[in-house]
């Protein structure tokens, strides 16, 4: 094997930098970081003077703030300004989003800006001619100043829809929505609206937190009350808000329409948006369902609108569905449950069960255990008190209520009896060895809705009653 | 119309009453009012909202940490302070908690604990404040401002820069005013100084007062027509003169007790008229609030 032997590799040297290149280079280096530093020395001062400008909140400090380029101390000038200047206010905010237009806040505030000027300018021209017009009995068809009414108008939408591009979130898409109701424009309205509905921060929230059902329903209801006035159909509301789909969130909206609907007293309309919502699957309800169709029909009812509550009540309650043309009037005769104190359940004026042994307002406990109710009187009790009731819907006919009762030192009579409408039954005896069968008859001229009600009144020459009455199998026969 | 044009027709905005012209939701027909914008959240019809929103008739608007700026389609401007609740109609708001400020105010007034708080002219600009108690607290900041009790009947005029505080009182007859009595056509005519109200008053001794600084208790009556100068009559019980010297000779309704004089005596000084008790607020404007020119800014 050959070797060959080499020279050890040698490097170049390094060709020497002349002394004077080096330091010029080095300087050169030292003065471009000196002045870059010396840059964003001056740029964080004059960003902290504008800032401590715009703080000053007066027009010529944050003027002078603004003079910087900052989009939201041009938005603030243009407020300081526009009680006296509202054109000059227009231009800045013209400005700001000239110079931003990245900016929805900057778009937003301009089509609020430029729609107060349309206004304004309606308000000065226009309006004044409508009214005289108008009660000379002479309106014309078309509004006065057509034509450039709308170009003044169309000034705000350009900005608005320019918000709505830029930045797809709820809160440009909830101006324009409001803009083109305020104008009157159902498409721009239903496409802003539906946007702002998927884009809903409650429903955002609620998704992040993977519960839908758990979304913030109060705000939603602004978008959901602004959309009820543009369309009166409920059902079409929702489905024109995206809610008609099996989206997760469809149920919320629901929920959050119910609410406002239930607020507003407005019957037929929450029992549409009710039965849609009890209609969906077990999956797609949650616990404040139920307490909220109760509340519904428990209003309902105290509307004198019984009957259309029937049948939600038969759609969620999970009681035997009622039927007053088949002789089914009665729920939870047998006490399988506990009453809900709603609807068309029972009405034992506090809640039934062990949360009841607190001393209730009349002294009558009412206690609630699976097929029996009792009444605990302890001698404080009024001269009458109502112990259960229940709304019946009832055709035109005669009906039986039986029962059976059980009294533990109760008085003779004890003055416990029925009552529904103007009829009353005799008070019942006392029956302290074993459970006593007895029934009551009444009648019913026409359907009709009252509660029945079982009542104790002191009988005449009695003490108040100190003991208890057991209460089960409660029937109502229709003869 | 040159836009430039429309700046001094904006100063004297709305002066028409437009209300039987304004626009209505299509399913409703309720009458929109006019817009709310705010900086972050704010309550409209107990729903939370944020940025601006449509204003319905009857719309209640409730601020938490920031203002809210109400712009009506009648001109008018309503600004919330924080804390604040009012209920907004076409022609007035119902301030029911906190403070407001009302600017462009032709036409537009406010309600407050069962007084009505008005503009004398569209310039006028106003604040109004509810004390914790039953008090309403009234500045005029430009322009004067009038305030009617609940019968309709004015029982101040604030004056540019002064600030009063109102209270209503239980038995609304009883009346109290102090200030220069001076006659004029036969009819004795005092305004107060706290108020600015100018009544006529009838009873005995009353023309070896004339001139004279008094203090006026008495009843109004309903039933009695004033002189024009005068806005109600007031029966005089008792007539007690008060040190200050006498009016200028021909003093008139406008005779003493103008807003700086009126700041100037009245921290002392209750004026009870109409059922409501009047009294300068000490410190004047300075004293009433928070709200300063316009601002929608919460930070």
């Amino acid at each position: 094997m050959n070797r060959e032997t080499t020279a050890p590799a040698t490097f170049p040297r390094p060709r020497r930098v002349p002394g004077a290149w080096r330091r010029a280079c080095e300087l050169t280096f030292d003065l471009t970081l000196l002045a870059l530093m010396a840059s964003a020395a001056l740029g964080v001062i004059v960003l902290a003077a504008a800032e401590a400008e715009y703080y000053r909140d007066t027009p010529a400090a944050v003027r002078a703030a603004a003079s910087i380029g900052d989009t939201r101390y041009r938005e603030r000038l243009a407020e300081l300004v526009a009680l006296d200047n509202p054109l000059a206010a227009n231009e800045v905010l013209r400005e700001a989003a000239r110079s931003d237009p990245r900016s929805a806040s900057a778009w937003i505030s301009l089509g609020l800006s430029e729609e107060r000027l349309a206004e304004a300018r309606l308000n000065v021209e226009e309006r004044p001619t409508e009214v005289r017009l108008k009660k000379e009995g002479r309106l014309p068809k078309r509004p006065l100043g057509e034509g450039r009414r709308a170009g003044d108008f169309a000034r705000a939408r350009e900005a608005f829809e320019s918000a709505f591009r830029v930045d797809r979130q709820y809160a440009p898409a909830w101006a324009l929505a409001n803009f083109c109701f305020r104008r009157g424009d159902q498409e721009c309205f239903w496409g802003a609206a539906s946007r702002a509905a998927a884009q809903a921060p409650a429903l955002e929230e609620a998704s992040a937190s993977g519960s839908p059902g758990s979304a913030n329903l109060t705000d939603l209801r602004p978008l959901l009350d602004l959309a009820s006035r543009m369309e009166p159909s409920p059902a079409a509301v929702l489905d024109r808000l995206g809610a008609k789909t099996n989206s997760p969130f469809a149920p919320a909206m629901e929920r959050a329409y119910l609410d406002g609907l239930i607020g507003q007293s407005r019957w037929d309309d929450a029992m549409t948006i009710a039965r849609r919502l009890a209609m969906r699957s077990p999956t797609h309800r949650d616990a404040s369902d139920i307490l909220r169709f109760d509340d519904l029909v428990t209003r309902l009812i105290a509307a004198g609108r019984a009957s259309l509550a029937v049948g939600l009540w038969n759609d969620y309650s999970g009681y035997a569905a009622l039927d007053p043309e088949r002789g089914l009037s009665l729920t939870n005769g047998d006490f399988s449950r506990a009453p809900r104190n709603a609807g068309f359940d029972w009405r034992i004026g506090s809640p039934a069960g062990d949360s009841a042994r607190a001393r209730p307002p009349d002294g009558v406990e009412r206690l609630w255990a699976p097929s029996v109710l009792e009444f605990r009187f302890a001698g404080g009790e009024p001269e009458q008190a109502p112990l259960a009731e229940q709304w019946l819907p009832l055709a035109a006919r005669f009906y039986r209520l039986r029962f059976e009762y059980r009294t533990r030192d109760m008085p003779s009579p004890t003055g416990v009896h029925w009552e529904r409408a103007a009829e009353a039954a005799s008070s019942l005896e006392p029956c302290p060895s074993a459970w006593c069968s007895a029934q009551w008859s009444f009648s019913a001229a026409r359907e009709t809705w009252a509660p029945l009600r079982l009542v104790y009144r002191r009988e005449p020459a009695t003490a108040r009653a100190r003991g208890s009455l057991l209460l089960r199998n409660v029937r109502l026969e229709a003869l | 119309m040159n836009m430039a044009r429309l700046h001094p027709v904006l100063a004297v905005l709305v002066a028409a009453n437009l209300s039987s012209v304004q626009a209505a939701s299509p399913a409703t027909g309720m009458p929109v009012i006019g817009v709310v914008e705010a900086h972050g959240a704010f309550r409209l019809d107990h729903a939370t909202v944020s940025g601006n929103a449509t204003l319905f008739e009857g719309a209640i608007i409730e601020t938490a940490a920031g203002t809210s700026s109400e712009e009506l389609r009648s001109g008018a401007r309503v600004t919330l302070a924080p804390e604040s609740r009012g209920r907004f109609f076409g022609d007035h708001v119902v301030l029911e908690r906190g403070q407001g400020r009302l600017d462009r105010a032709t036409g537009y007034f406010f309600e407050a604990r069962g007084l009505t708080i008005q503009p004398e002219t569209g310039a006028s600009t106003g604040r109004i404040t509810l004390d914790a108690a039953t008090g309403v607290q009234v500045a005029a900041l430009t322009g004067s401002l009038r305030v009617l009790n609940a019968q309709r009947m004015v029982v101040a005029k604030v004056l540019p820069g002064a600030a009063l505080a109102f209270s209503p009182q239980a038995g609304g007859g009883a009346t109290r005013l102090t200030g220069h009595l001076v006659s004029k056509g036969g009819h004795y005519l005092l305004t107060d100084e706290t108020t600015n109200v100018t009544v006529e008053i009838t009873g005995a001794g009353l023309k070896k007062l004339e001139g004279q600084r008094v203090e006026v208790s008495g009843y109004s009556d309903p039933a009695a027509t004033p002189v024009s100068d005068a806005t109600q009559v007031i029966r005089a019980t008792t007539i007690s003169k008060l040190p200050g010297g006498t009016a200028a000779a021909g003093a008139g309704g406008t005779a003493a007790g103008g807003g700086v004089s009126g700041l100037a005596i009245s921290a002392t000084t209750v004026a009870i008229i109409g059922g409501v008790a009047a009294a300068a607020v000490v410190g004047g404007l300075a004293a009433t609030g928070t709200l300063s020119g316009g601002s929608t800014v919460s930070r």
